[in-house]
């Protein structure tokens, strides 16, 4: 066999490239042109929020007046609004802003252009002296400042020996830092002015994390006033805050350059709100598109949607904004016909959005990308040539339904599923993971709906040995750990929930508490495991008894146990000895379950497109909003109606007129990667590649124990040693995270694929594809048919095969020149990605 | 922890202990007594029944073998061994090896028997022996996929071995439509530690699959039979089929060996009830697979109970063959079967202590409920037997107040994973105990359970011991069931009990012997002082009447054999151990093989 050197390679390399691609794809091109906006057609207007109720004098709180117009738009018209007050109670009236000052109730009535609209406001305890609060008035200045950030004061282990809960989560903490941590010297109650509280963020004395305000400045002078007050504290603060309210949720900017501020109200529990924008956080999760100031100010930068992140104490909250792209005439969707649901779903975005969809698919592109998604397995040459030359015009729903009934259909899902569920021989053994494997491919086989088959994970019980989704159970975590791990896997995998921050504080991006969490982990404290006869087998069981504790409180007081709670449910009580995990498991996998469909809905979506219409797809957050919510919706309805029939989704996907979307983009969608205007090319995930250069070469992988021919897509054991499927990003299947599978491109894979023994290995080997084409003597044409076919699903068009033949002619011999075209192809785009 | 640990099933009202030699067996697999013979090796390790075949035995010290015991249990940790009527002939043995010809009878039972070899030196511990139903056939390599199979004829026992890690053996055959054949492995599972720390389980954990002449899998099995595989099936087609063993984890080595019976012999996966009152007739429904070689799986049974407490070795046969062996159980006490619905208090089953009830859960969530009168400071025991006799249930027990208050609950304490609760009652009153499969994994008459409710039992177990070595070398105690003393001189070996139930007391140790042997001699030994390295500063003493004292379980104990009994001298003699248990005479006979070697 010829040996190949690097030089070789590189010889090889310079000579096709200087030949030109032999299969190219179109590169995106961006596009960007401001729109018109109309100013006329005001329908109606309505105050925002319609109701306030203000407890104490002097507390105030702005409104605004949206304006909705005949075209479907909102624009904010408080500046053009004339606003009078009726009624007994008393506020002062600024601009938009409301200050209390008399109790009663009153109305305010707002009128623009002849249109009205009215807001009632409560105002109570306007005599009563305001009582300091806190956390409801000292705290948020930390988070404001940002020193209690994850890289600051925040941080687990503080800064500057001065630690703070992360964003405030924990006003009790914060308070004994300040006032009682180091004997007192961060506050001077006899000078308050010299207390380090103050010296520190205005940088009177050096201050590591720079000046976070000035002396003087109105969080400054809060700070000192509460001093001055004598620092008072009020009680229980985690339950002051209920929510908080963003005004506006969404909202549509003309154009770049355009700005308009944003309202937070808190809401605390006893129903009384209080205007926080000044204290709030804002983020903008795309600066691109738009950025937001500190006051909340949102300025449009560029046309696109995206969302304003609001934080404030434990509460968050989220502003969608789009900057909408030209109006386009309605031929721009013409291409685009709706066969299913899904379709239509897909293109009224398209339209709200102004993005036009790229034509359809080719049947190479179409065969391709369904074989691959639907199977991780690239056409075989002769699948190709028969599904190609196919005049049937059902050849696509014959194509998908002939996908479902291979055997690498089972073989690919099975292998999602074992990286989703961590089947690694490492926690399970290698027993274990191969009854947890043959468990979840009976599964897939059978096509056992999707909640049924999680309501097994979540409910076994016994060996991991004998039952495989016991061992959905057997992690590293032990003891009081144990139960956290299995409730972040859990909501994880299963909700696209993840959990894991409020594990040490609130979630800083969501609304669940680290209470939420705790009382999601106790439906996991009886979960115990046991030695089983065999050597390392472990016995999964629910226990009589177990509880899990509140990390900061005493175990001896009565309120150290949390009790169980639901995500966003109420607590669970249990009969003596119910196994816990049957609650959990009923409300996780009911149609009613707001997440459970969404998430594998989108699971399933992301599957098929690349990206997930909550992306990531197991980070469900409301700061992290679908891409497209009525679709999303409309999938999840559509599987509970389906019964959690997973194939049926599928199939609805496949033969959906957006899946099969060509990957070429036209002049206004290349920059889209929300909407699925086109398909988005992925590189092959690891397995899959491995197996293409497989099919095209006929040169298998021995992997591991396995037998020799076996697709690296059937292998059970993700760690049977393999340098490519590493380098290539197989997951460790350690957490439940999509993420641990990487599809990123770097130097090293490509100078693998370039010069290493994978490629060259193959396309050399005696027994392979290039070898046994030219020993059959087949003529050049046939043979770059066959190659093409057998790496891109395509023939080579003109072009291309005339640069194939020159390939092979200027080559020593046909063997040299067979190699160098297989190489090449392996080497392109077009083979190396789904597209 | 392993299961096959001493039985803690003692007959409920028998009066002797059940003593079972076959015990010990395998524990003294795992750790040896250095110098004694052993066997470690038997080749081939297998028959078919009705013929014979002469094997070679390796091993050590086996020089001046005098004959094999052959004996057979289908669950030796619940029945002791006994002859099946294997004969053997002695063709000669050297320091490593004997060579014998066995010949078995057409009706001998099928499965592993134990073969010990009876050197000058004493007796080893078993080695295992498959007796086959069916005409054995070897494999021939390669033979990994069907494209390379063996093609077999049924019936057929395969005789073969998974030799590496990537070795799987595939066979073919010609099923007809319709036809019902059963696939079963047995994997020699006794015939290797059922642990190793170093290495995790080192004998063959097979995987069969079963393909159509496409190579379309049809089924497959991993731990039917607890590590062994076991498949039934009913074919669609005629023609050619495979059948491929692997291991589950495919590994492979030498100890990888397996025979796999192919045809249509009955299975059996349960009997309901599992037992009754001794001596009487039992109606029993059996459950498995072909129990009439046409695919039935249930058939009525009478089963006659034997006369004395305990289990007992269960088979059906048809005209195609035997099938395994399951234990039905013969009990002192009435069987009360438990009586469905009863998963409440108040539908609870009222029974009378003491009792035994045998039950199955018929669904995941079946509860069964019993309630009986108690009173005042009774202390009473209420146990599980259920996985010891091959149940798939993992019990747990509940014992509850009439008013639903907890007096006690255990999920393994009557050896994992049997329940057990031992209490002591706090008023007199009605109370419940509740049954259920704490795992959930199933239900069926496999999934049953007997359940006994009773007094305490003081009383106590035994175990003989002498010092040996473990695989890393390090001493431990034993376990054994043959002494060797050399003629005219003494052996020690420790007797160690297991007192259960409040037993206390001394118990007193003697021999019991044939007339015969009235010389042989039993003296408490008094071990020296130890000296702060962990030495002895003295010899050891001995005294007369050798007792395990009060307040302790071990006691060392010299035997010593008379001149005149002549090396060669093999004799069966008792251990007996007698005490008191609640006040009246306890007396324990523990048989003990004994031989004299030379000087």
């Amino acid at each position: 066999m010829k040996r190949e050197t690097r030089s070789d390679s590189m010889v090889r390399a310079i000579r096709i490239l200087a030949l030109g691609a032999l299969a190219a794809m179109l590169l995106p091109a961006p596009s960007a042109k401001a729109a018109v906006v109309p100013t006329a057609g005001l329908t109606r207007i309505a105050f925002q929020p319609r109701a306030a109720k203000l407890s104490g004098r002097g507390v105030s709180q702005r409104f605004m007046i949206f304006g909705y117009y005949a075209d479907g738009r909102v624009r904010d018209v408080t500046s053009l609004a004339k606003v009078v007050k009726t009624g007994p109670g008393g506020v002062t009236l600024r601009g938009n802003r409301l200050t209390s000052t008399l109790d009663g109730a009153l109305k305010l009535t707002a009128t623009v252009a002849g249109r009205t609209a009215a807001m009632s406001v409560t105002v109570q305890d306007a005599n009563t002296p305001q009582e300091w609060s806190f956390a409801n008035e000292i705290v948020p200045i930390f988070t404001k400042a940002g020193c209690n950030t994850g890289g600051c004061h925040g941080s687990p282990s503080g800064r500057g020996s001065f630690r703070l809960s992360l964003f405030g989560y924990e006003p009790d903490y914060d308070y004994d830092q300040i006032i009682k941590e180091r004997n007192g010297r961060r506050v001077v109650m006899t000078n308050p002015e010299k207390s380090l509280i103050l010296q520190k963020p205005t940088m009177g004395v050096p201050h590591g994390g720079g000046m976070r305000f000035k002396a003087g400045s109105e969080f400054y002078n809060r700070i000192l006033d509460w001093l001055r007050a004598k620092a008072p504290k009020q009680g229980e603060f985690d339950a002051r805050l209920a929510k908080i309210e963003v005004f506006p949720k969404e909202w549509t900017l003309d154009r770049p350059g355009a700005a308009q501020p944003m309202l937070v109200l808190a809401v605390r529990d006893d129903g009384t709100t209080q205007d926080v924008t000044h204290y709030a956080r804002f983020t903008s999760n795309d600066d691109q598109v738009a950025e937001v100031d500190e006051e909340g100010l949102i300025t449009a930068k560029q046309q696109g949607e995206t969302s304003v992140m609001v934080r404030y104490l434990g509460g968050v909250g989220i502003t969608r904004v789009r900057i909408p792209r030209d109006p386009l005439p309605a031929a721009a969707f013409d291409n685009f016909k709706p066969v299913n649901y899904i379709d239509e779903l897909v293109l009224q975005k398209l339209k709200e959005v102004r993005i036009p969809a790229s034509d359809p698919a080719s049947d190479a592109e179409f065969l391709r990308r369904a074989s691959i998604d639907t199977c991780g397995v690239t056409p075989s040459p002769e699948e190709a040539r028969a599904f190609l030359d196919d005049r049937d015009p059902n050849k696509r729903q014959k194509l998908v339904e002939g996908l479902f009934a291979r055997p690498e259909f089972v073989d690919y899902w099975t292998l999602k599923w074992s990286d989703l569920f961590r089947n690694n021989q490492q926690t399970k053994q290698d027993k274990g993971l191969q009854v947890f494997y043959r468990w979840i491919r009976d599964s897939v086989r059978d096509n056992k709906p999707w909640d049924q088959m999680v309501r097994e994970m979540v409910m076994a019980s016994g060996s991991g040995f004998r039952y495989g989704p016991a061992n959905w159970y057997n992690i590293e975590a032990v003891g009081e750990e144990y139960p956290l791990f299995m409730a972040s896997a859990t909501s994880q995998a299963f909700l696209g929930v993840r959990m894991d921050c409020a594990r040490c504080h609130n979630h800083p991006f969501e609304a669940w508490s680290q209470m939420d969490y705790y009382a999601l982990a106790a439906f996991f404290a009886r979960t115990r495991v046991k030695g089983g006869p065999d050597q390392n087998e472990k016995i999964f069981y629910s226990a009589p008894d177990g509880e899990v504790f509140h990390p900061r409180r005493d175990r001896a007081r009565p309120d150290a146990v949390v009790p169980a709670k639901l995500l966003g449910g109420d607590v669970v009580t249990f009969a003596s000895e119910e196994d816990r995990r049957e609650r959990l498991a009923a409300w996780l996998t009911a149609p009613e379950n707001y997440w459970f469909k969404r998430s594998i809905a989108n699971r399933l979506w992301n599957s098929f497109f690349g990206r997930g219409i909550v992306n990531p797809v197991d980070d469900y957050r409301l700061t992290n909003p679908p891409s497209n919510d009525r679709l999303l919706d409309g999938l999840a309805d559509r599987l509970v109606t389906y019964k959690f029939d997973l194939r049926k989704l599928m199939r609805d996907i496949l033969l959906s007129r957006t899946y099969q979307t060509t990957s070429k983009p036209n002049k206004l969608n290349a920059n889209d990667r929300l909407y699925a205007s086109h398909a988005l090319p992925r590189r092959l995930f690891a397995e899959v590649l491995l197996d293409a250069i497989t099919t095209a070469t006929e040169v298998p992988e021995k992997l591991g124990v396995y037998e020799y021919g076996r697709r690296a897509i059937s292998i059970p054991d993700n760690r049977v040693p393999n340098g490519f499927l590493d380098l290539f990003g197989r997951p460790k299947r350690e957490t439940a995270c999509e993420c641990e599978r990487t599809e990123d491109t770097n130097v090293t894979m490509v100078l693998n694929l370039l010069n290493g023994d994978t490629i060259n290995g193959r396309i050399t080997n005696p027994n392979g594809r290039v070898a046994r084409a030219v020993q059959a003597k087949k003529p050049p044409k046939e043979i770059v048919e066959e190659f093409y076919l057998v790496t891109v699903a395509r023939r080579p068009n003109p072009q291309e095969e005339a640069a194939a033949l020159k390939l092979i002619a200027s080559a020593p011999n046909l063997q040299s020149g067979a190699e160098d075209l297989m190489w090449g192809l392996l080497n392109t785009r077009e083979f190396l990605f789904n597209h | 922890v392993t299961r096959r640990t001493t039985p803690t099933y003692l007959s409920a009202l028998a009066g002797a202990l059940l003593l079972l030699a076959g015990a010990v067996t395998v524990a003294a697999q795992q750790a040896t007594i250095p110098d004694t013979p052993q066997i470690t090796d038997v080749n081939p390790p297998s028959a078919a029944r009705g013929s014979s075949v002469e094997v070679s035995l390796a091993g050590q010290r086996l020089d001046g073998t005098r004959g094999l015991m052959c004996r057979y249990s289908p669950f030796p940790d619940l029945v002791a061994p006994t002859d099946r009527g294997i004969k053997v002939d002695l063709l000669g043995s050297t320091e490593g090896q004997v060579r014998a010809k066995l010949t078995l009878p057409a009706d001998v039972p099928p499965g592993l028997h134990e073969l010990r070899a009876q050197t000058a030196h004493g007796i080893t511990s078993p080695q295992y022996f498959y007796v086959s139903q069916y005409p054995q056939v070897g494999e021939q390599e390669p033979n990994n996929a069907p494209g390379q199979a063996n093609r077999i004829a049924l019936p057929a026992t395969v005789a073969g071995a998974i030799e590496a890690g990537e070795d799987q053996d595939t066979f073919a055959f010609t099923a007809r439509q319709g036809e019902y054949l059963v696939f079963e492995v047995e994997g020699f599972k006794r015939y290797a530690p059922a642990q190793d720390p170093q290495n995790g389980v080192v004998y063959l954990d097979s995987f069969l699959v079963l393909r159509d002449a496409s190579g379309r899998e049809l089924a497959y099995d991993d731990d039917s039979a607890r590590l062994d595989a076991r498949l039934a099936y009913q074919f669609k087609t005629d023609g050619t089929h495979y059948v491929t063993i692997r291991d589950n984890q495919y590994r492979g080595g030498g100890d990888f060996k397996y025979r796999l019976d192919v045809g249509k012999k009955p299975v059996i996966t349960a009997i309901y009830p599992p037992g009754g009152q001794k001596g009487t007739r039992m109606v029993a429904t059996v459950y498995g697979y072909n129990l009439d070689g046409n695919g039935a799986v249930e058939a009525r049974r009478s089963v006659e109970l034997s006369e004395t407490a305990g289990p007992q070795e269960f088979r059906l046969s048809t005209g195609e063959g035997v099938s395994n062996a399951l234990p039905v159980v013969s009990d002192a006490v009435p069987d009360t079967p438990e009586t469905e619905p009863n998963n409440r208090v108040e539908d609870g089953n009222q029974v009378v202590l003491p009792v035994t009830c045998s039950g199955k859960f018929d669904s995941f969530n079946d509860v069964d409920a019993f309630r009986f009168q108690g009173q005042a400071g009774q202390r009473i025991v209420c146990e599980i037997a259920a996985s010891r006799y091959g149940s798939k249930v993992d019990s747990f027990l509940t014992l509850r107040t009439r008013g639903g208050g907890l007096v006690a609950r255990d999920d393994d304490g009557g050896g994992m994973p049997d329940a057990r609760i031992e209490a002591t009652l706090p008023e007199s009153d009605e109370y419940c105990i509740f049954v259920r499969n704490a795992l959930k994994t199933g239900f069926g008459p496999q999934y049953f359970y007997r359940v006994t409710l009773r007094s305490l039992q003081p009383r106590f177990g035994v175990v003989l011991r002498q010092q040996g070595v473990n695989r890393q070398g390090q001493p431990v105690m034993v376990p054994v069931d043959s002494i060797t003393v050399p003629q005219g001189g003494s052996t020690d070996f420790e007797v160690s009990l297991r007192r259960v139930e409040g037993q206390g007391g001394d118990v007193a140790l003697s021999l019991n012997v044939p007339p015969q042997f009235r010389g042989m001699k039993l003296e408490q030994v008094i071990k020296a002082p130890r000296n702060p390295a962990g030495n002895p500063t003295g010899p050891d003493r001995v005294a007369p009447d050798p007792a395990v004292k009060n307040g302790a379980n071990e006691s060392t104990v010299r035997i010593t054999a008379p001149p005149e009994l002549a090396p060669g001298t093999y004799l069966t003699l008792y251990l007996k151990m007698a005490g008191n248990a609640a006040g009246q005479p306890y007396v324990v006979n523990r048989p003990l093989w004994l031989t004299v070697a030379p000087k």
